[in-house]
Formats: C-alpha cells, sequence, structure tokens
C-alpha cells in the first residue's frame, strides 16, 4: 500500500468512528425524547400537590467541604431550604486549610454533638463532631483531610436516615430538587440509586441559598460548559436509565439508600472517578448476588454548581475526569465479561469505553493526520474541508438536539436572548473548544500511562453568583 | 483505496456534515418557535390570571359580574382556582366552587377528560373533585383504574366527591396496585377521617390474612399510619397471631401503641428476618419496660444496621434500669 493508500483507508476509518459515535450519541438522544416527557408525566401527581412532600421518607445530605470557605454558607442554606419534610444536612469538613469550619461555626452557632456513630468504613480521624444551636438538623463532622470519597465515608457513619444524598458544597439545590430525586425510590422500592441533573452555576442569581434567577454566564467558556452539561445530563444519562445502565451517578448531587452503601463498603477512596467507581460497584455487586436492584437517573431535579470559567482550572477538572473515567472502567473491567451484568456490561461499558475514553485519542488523532494530510498535499482543500464539516455537524447537531430537548420540556434559560447565545455556544463548542478538551483528555490518558498519580488539583471558586444578593 | 473510493469517502463526509448541519438548523428553527409560542402562552396566561385573580378574591364575599371562561383559559384559570380551593375552607370554598360551575370551568374540566395528557389532566381532575361533581364520577372511576398519575389523583377525586362510595374501592386498589407508591396513598387518603379509613383498612386486612393475598398486607398496614390506632389494634393482632410473612410482620409491629402487644415486642428481637427485629425495636422504644433494656444492648451487635439503628434509638427512649 502506498501513502495515499494509507491517508485514505486513514479517512475511511476514521468518518466511520465519527458516525458510530455521534450516532451512538443520537441513539441516546432518541431514548430521552421518548422518556423525558414519560418522567414528567409520572411526577405530576407530585409536583400538583405540595404537601406530598410531608410523606416522603427522610433524607440525609452529605456535604464534604475542603476549603470552601466562600461558598458553604449559601451552599448549606440551600439545603436547609428546601421542600422536604425531614432533611438533616452534614457537612463534613476535610481537612480545610482556610475557615471554612469558623465560618459555619459563626454562621450557625454550633456547638459539640456526641450522637453516635455507626460501624461502617474506616476513614481519616475525626476530630471534633459539632451540631448547630439554630438549626438542629445540621451537624458539621470536622476531620483530617482524606479527600472527598473518605469525606462521604466519615458522613456516611454519622447518617441517622435510611436515604442519603451527596452534595457538593459548592451547590445550591433547586427547592423542589430533592423531592423530585427521591421519586425514583417511591416509585420503584429495588432502587438504590438516582442522579439528578447539575448545571452551571455561573450566571444565576441565588439569594440566601435560594435560586431567584436563572442567567447565562458572563463568559463564553462558561456558556459552551452550560451546552455541555445540557448534553451530558440530558441524553447523556437519561438514555440509559430505561436498560438500569446508568453508569455514573454525579458526586456532585446523587441519592443512595444508606443500606445498599454500607453493603458495598461506601465510596472508595484512592480514585478521581469515585463517583462512577461506586456506581459500577453496585452493579456489579447486586448482578453478582442476582439481587434485583434499580439504579434510576432524573433529569429534572436541578443541582447548580460552579463551572471553572478560568482555561487552567478547567484543564485540570478535565484532565481528572478523563482519569477518574480511565481508573473506572480498569477497576471494573470484569463487566465486559460478565453475563450477569445486563445492558451495564454489554452495552454501556463498550459505550464508555469507546465514546467517552477512547474518543478523544482518536479525534485528536484524526485531526493531526488530517493537518498533515493536508500539509504534505496527501489530502486535498476538498477532502480537508469535508471530514471537518463532518466533525462540526454531527458535533453541531447533538448539541442543539440538547437545546431542543430542553426547550420542550424544562425551558430553565427563559430569559430573551439566552437561547440565541446558546446556540451560538454550540458553534464555538465545535470550532476549537472540543478539540481543546480532547487534546487535554489525551494528555491526561498519557500521564495516566507513564503512571503519574491523578490528583484533584484547586479548584478556585469565584463564588460570584453567590455574592449576588 | 481507488480514486473513486476517495471521492466516495469525500462525498459521504460533505453529505453528513451538510445534513447534520441542516438537520441542527431545522431543530434550532423549532426550538425558537416552541419559545416564541411559550412566551405568547404565558403571556396570555398572565392576563388571564390578572383578570381572575381578584373576582375569585371578591366572589369569597359576594357573586362579582363574571366574564365567559374560554376553552383554552381552563389552564390558567385552574393555576389562581386550586391553590386558592385548597387554602380555604367553608362558605369561601362553596363561593369559589359556585364560580367555577357558573362559568363553565365543570363542563370544560369534563371534556379534559378525554385527553390524552396526564399534565393536561390532572388539574380537571383535582378540580372535579373539589367540586363534588357527580356527573363526573362514572368517568373518573374508569381513569382510577388506568394507568399513570392520573389514576391516583381520581382516586383522590372520587373520595371527595363521594367518599362512602369510593374508599371501599380506593382501598382494594390500594392494596394491590404498586405504581401507587405508599407516599402518595398517604397524601390521598389524609383527607379521610382517621375512624373511617381504619374500619376501611381492617376490613380488607381481615380479607388479605389467607394466603395468597398476603402480599398486599404489609402495604394496607403500612397505610393504616393515619387510621384511628385503637381500630386498627384488633386486626394488627390477629397479623402478629396468625401471619408468618417478614414484611407483614413488620408492619403490623410498626403499628402497636398499645403496652399488650410488648411481648409480640419481645419476640420479634429474635426473629431470623432483619425487618421484623428492627421493627421489634422499634415497637419496644414505644411500649417496652426499662427491662427491656438487655435484650435491646444486645441487639446492638446484630448483623443488621437496620436493627442496630432501631435498639440505639429505642435505647435513647427507655428509661435506664439504673435510673430506677
Amino acid at each position: 500500500m502506498t501513502a495515499a493508500d494509507w491517508v485514505q483507508w486513514g479517512g475511511g476509518f476514521f468518518v466511520a468512528w465519527f458516525c458510530l459515535v455521534n450516532g451512538a450519541y443520537l441513539v441516546l438522544n432518541l431514548v430521552a425524547f421518548v422518556h423525558i416527557p414519560r418522567r414528567l408525566d409520572a411526577i405530576a401527581f407530585d409536583t400538583a400537590r405540595r404537601n406530598f412532600w410531608s410523606a416522603a421518607p427522610p433524607v440525609s445530605i452529605l456535604m464534604p467541604a475542603h476549603d470552601e470557605a466562600g461558598t458553604i454558607v449559601g451552599a448549606v442554606r440551600s439545603m436547609l431550604q428546601l421542600e422536604y419534610a425531614e432533611v438533616e444536612v452534614i457537612v463534613v469538613n476535610d481537612g480545610s486549610r482556610d475557615d471554612t469550619l469558623a465560618v459555619l461555626a459563626q454562621a450557625f452557632a454550633l456547638a459539640p454533638d456526641d450522637t453516635p456513630v455507626r460501624r461502617g468504613p474506616a476513614t481519616a480521624a475525626v476530630r471534633g463532631v459539632w451540631r448547630s444551636a439554630t438549626f438542629p438538623a445540621l451537624r458539621v463532622i470536622d476531620k483530617d483531610n482524606g479527600g472527598k470519597a473518605d469525606a462521604l465515608n466519615a458522613g456516611l457513619r454519622h447518617a441517622r436516615h435510611l436515604l442519603v444524598c451527596a452534595v457538593d458544597a459548592d451547590s445550591v439545590l433547586a427547592r423542589d430538587g430533592l423531592a423530585r430525586l427521591v421519586s425514583p425510590f417511591l416509585d420503584d422500592p429495588l432502587t438504590i440509586a438516582a442522579g439528578g441533573s447539575v448545571r452551571p452555576a455561573n450566571g444565576i442569581t441565588v439569594h440566601d441559598g435560594h435560586v431567584e434567577r436563572v442567567g447565562l454566564p458572563r463568559t463564553w467558556l462558561g456558556r459552551v460548559q452550560v451546552v455541555e452539561y445540557l448534553r451530558a445530563f440530558l441524553f447523556g444519562r437519561v438514555g440509559w436509565a430505561p436498560l438500569n445502565a446508568v453508569l455514573i451517578v454525579s458526586g456532585a448531587f446523587g441519592l443512595f439508600r444508606r443500606d445498599a452503601l454500607l453493603a458495598v463498603g461506601g465510596w472508595r477512596t484512592g480514585t478521581v472517578g469515585e463517583d462512577m467507581e461506586l456506581v459500577m460497584r453496585l452493579h456489579r455487586t447486586h448482578r453478582a448476588t442476582g439481587r434485583p436492584y434499580r439504579i434510576a437517573f432524573v433529569p429534572d431535579p436541578v443541582l447548580w454548581t460552579e463551572a471553572p470559567e478560568r482555561w487552567s482550572v478547567l484543564r485540570r477538572q478535565r484532565s481528572r475526569w478523563q482519569r477518574g473515567l480511565g481508573e473506572c472502567l480498569a477497576a471494573h473491567r470484569a463487566l465486559l465479561a460478565d453475563r450477569r451484568a445486563g445492558a451495564a456490561g454489554w452495552l454501556a461499558y463498550p459505550f464508555f469505553l469507546v465514546c467517552e475514553w477512547l474518543s478523544p485519542l482518536v479525534e485528536v488523532i484524526a485531526y493531526l493526520l488530517l493537518a498533515l494530510g493536508w500539509t504534505v498535499g496527501a489530502i486535498d482543500g476538498v477532502a480537508f474541508a469535508a471530514f471537518l464539516l463532518l466533525a462540526l455537524g454531527t458535533g453541531v447537531l447533538l448539541s442543539t438536539s440538547a437545546l431542543l430537548l430542553e426547550e420542550l420540556h424544562f425551558r430553565t434559560h427563559a430569559q430573551r436572548g439566552d437561547f440565541v447565545r446558546l446556540l451560538a455556544a454550540v458553534v464555538i463548542e465545535n470550532l476549537g473548544y472540543r478539540q481543546l478538551t480532547a487534546w487535554w483528555r489525551c494528555r491526561a490518558m498519557l500521564s495516566a500511562a507513564l503512571g503519574r498519580r491523578a490528583h484533584w488539583g484547586r479548584m478556585t471558586r469565584s463564588a460570584q453568583w453567590q455574592r449576588n444578593r | 483505496m481507488s480514486a473513486t473510493g476517495s471521492e466516495l469517502l469525500v462525498r459521504v463526509a460533505f453529505a453528513i456534515g451538510i445534513g447534520c448541519l441542516a438537520m441542527s438548523a431545522l431543530l434550532a428553527t423549532i426550538a425558537l418557535l416552541l419559545r416564541a409560542a411559550a412566551r405568547r402562552r404565558a403571556r396570555r396566561a398572565r392576563r388571564v390570571e390578572a383578570r381572575w385573580r381578584p373576582l375569585l378574591a371578591a366572589s369569597v364575599h359576594a357573586l362579582p359580574a363574571l366574564p365567559a371562561l374560554a376553552p383554552r383559559d381552563l389552564d390558567p384559570f385552574l393555576a389562581v382556582w386550586l391553590p386558592m380551593q385548597e387554602a380555604l375552607r367553608g362558605d369561601a370554598r362553596d363561593a369559589l366552587n359556585r364560580v367555577a360551575r357558573w362559568v363553565g370551568a365543570d363542563v370544560l374540566a369534563r371534556a379534559r377528560l378525554a385527553r390524552r395528557s396526564a399534565r393536561a389532566r390532572l388539574p380537571a381532575v383535582a378540580m372535579l373533585g373539589h367540586l363534588g361533581d357527580a356527573a363526573a364520577a362514572p368517568a373518573l372511576a374508569a381513569l382510577m383504574r388506568g394507568d399513570g398519575p392520573v389514576s391516583l389523583a381520581a382516586a383522590q377525586a372520587l373520595l371527595r366527591i363521594d367518599r362512602a362510595a369510593a374508599l371501599p374501592d380506593v382501598v382494594a386498589l390500594a392494596a394491590a396496585r404498586r405504581d401507587w407508591a405508599i407516599a402518595r396513598l398517604l397524601v390521598v387518603l389524609r383527607e379521610v377521617p382517621a375512624t373511617a379509613l381504619a374500619d376501611a383498612l381492617a376490613a380488607s386486612i381481615h380479607h388479605h390474612l389467607q394466603p395468597p393475598r398476603q402480599r398486599e398486607l404489609s402495604r394496607l398496614l403500612r397505610l393504616a399510619a393515619i387510621a384511628d390506632p385503637s381500630r386498627i389494634e384488633p386486626v394488627v393482632r390477629r397479623v402478629l397471631d396468625e401471619v408468618a410473612a417478614p414484611a407483614a410482620r413488620a408492619a403490623a409491629l410498626a403499628r402497636v401503641r398499645h403496652p399488650a402487644f410488648v411481648h409480640h415486642a419481645r419476640a420479634a428481637l429474635l426473629d431470623p428476618d432483619g425487618r421484623v427485629r428492627a421493627a421489634g425495636a422499634d415497637a419496644l422504644a414505644r411500649i417496652g419496660a426499662a427491662t427491656d433494656h438487655a435484650a435491646l444492648c444486645a441487639a446492638l451487635d446484630d448483623p443488621d444496621d437496620r436493627v442496630r439503628d432501631a435498639a440505639t434509638s429505642a435505647l435513647g427512649r427507655l428509661a435506664s434500669p439504673l435510673a430506677a
């Protein structure tokens, strides 16, 4: 074969790859178009009745916090104001180096608490447990730094209720968010976990923990992430729910049965993808023992969390996510070969392996070879334009359909001009942003292959949206 | 690959790319049109609500001059009428019902029952229940036996229209329908007087004491949480004495309040099933004595997390034998 043949076969491969990967996303998209209206119909009884929440099961909210002095009070207030009958909030101060604990003590009048703690996963040393004198449903665990998973396990041991909800400390939950997230547990007693939607908080207005107005981030980097999150949550997760093949419940917003978590040993430390790792372990454990179960995803409850609007922070975040994904896929590769794994094993796992983990590498190689081929004259301008158009067109289609889903069912960004700005973000996302994040993810894969340790890095928060009053 | 193959590949790539962009433009246009339509609907709804809110508020004292209600204004009208209905009592509620009938909202609501969308039917079902619209009862009964959230809303409406006639059917369905979540049923049945509910549940529990109907017992006993406990106790005793199914026994133990059940609770602590042991510990928290302290301390080492939790809570509520 000549060099030109290699270029042509390579081109054929990449065209087929783009079609395969985007075709798979399109199928998830179509599933979401059917599933979302059914879901909204199913909860219509609840949303029409405010007093429904009084009969919902009590929930323990676990909020790990590390250096969150700027956002923690607003986040805690958001949880304490939820439209829900019985909630306890457990903040786990995971060895913060800033004033997180002092800020909490001042805002909520903390006093020492001696509630017994149950047996459970071992954690880093707990220095003290505090309860709010003004909000008795709030407790704060102060412990040595052990990471997010370790902090969640510490909270799990202190949780009193059957359901536990893990949320991020830099987030605000819509008032009816928890009530909506609990509905899969009411509909099906076999439900052991349920995930909700996460959206960028940049651009919203929050007053005393309550979302007053939803706007778009001021930067195009933030707006592009709004589109990304819509795509990821409105069909990237929803599409798997009917098959009981949801492989990830976001660590920022997930509801679990406490006994199911304790039975698998809680969250695993030592990985940066602890949320996906937990869900995959839940699948494997229940499938191995033949216990019927369900892991749900519901698109309507929304948790707002800050998205990075600085390139360096975004790069670290995306690198961490790619590393975490790789760690989880490696740790649970047995799912692929397990005949008992169901759709989680034979469909979802290969999807995440190919379309999420491997795809950035193939995409970057495709762009590099395209550029190289054009430079050396192996690919003419027409072919170059055709392949770029293919990459752009498929990406734009998926993002636009996510916007349509959002418009059909939620219309969260209802301000005049927001939709047009989001459409513009769809185009911008595919003209450099996606390619850049693919490059970062490739570097993360290389770093993992070279055995460099993954770490959380420092998430610099502006918390501008929490200062809006 | 041949030159022809290469050209074909380029054409395929172009076609897919252009096709995707064209489809994206179409989807974006649809979304924009939907947004424009939603804005128009929202503006009209705000006008309708602004017109009807003061009229409905004034109707509480005297019937004002009322405009006609167009069919497409039913939803915004109900958006104001339903919350007012649920917030008011007595004559004020009756006044709102008179307004609804006067403007023909009941007729529109009955017509709405034939729609397929749950979200379109639900407010209409709720209105007909508040109106006590007996003419809608047959249609509501059919909806109650159907699927989806409308079925439970129809049950609630029928209980409001004619509680005595509807309650036995609703309880029978509540026992069998796993799609009617207990939490939602409690909201519906909370409107029924505790004694009437207790009698209906007791009758249904008697009916379900023999296998294979015992599956429904635990559901019925959980619904009894809002019923008159004194009228439920006889059937609870029968369940604890005659039924072996752990789910039913645990649900029965959750209903015990009288000290006469204490030996059932103590025996439950030794049951092979963790649910029953946990329910036994919970029951001892309510009716136990200081002499149960030792047994509850032993339960702190139970392999089942639920039992340990219940024992911890019970120990906190019982007096310590050292305090005597």
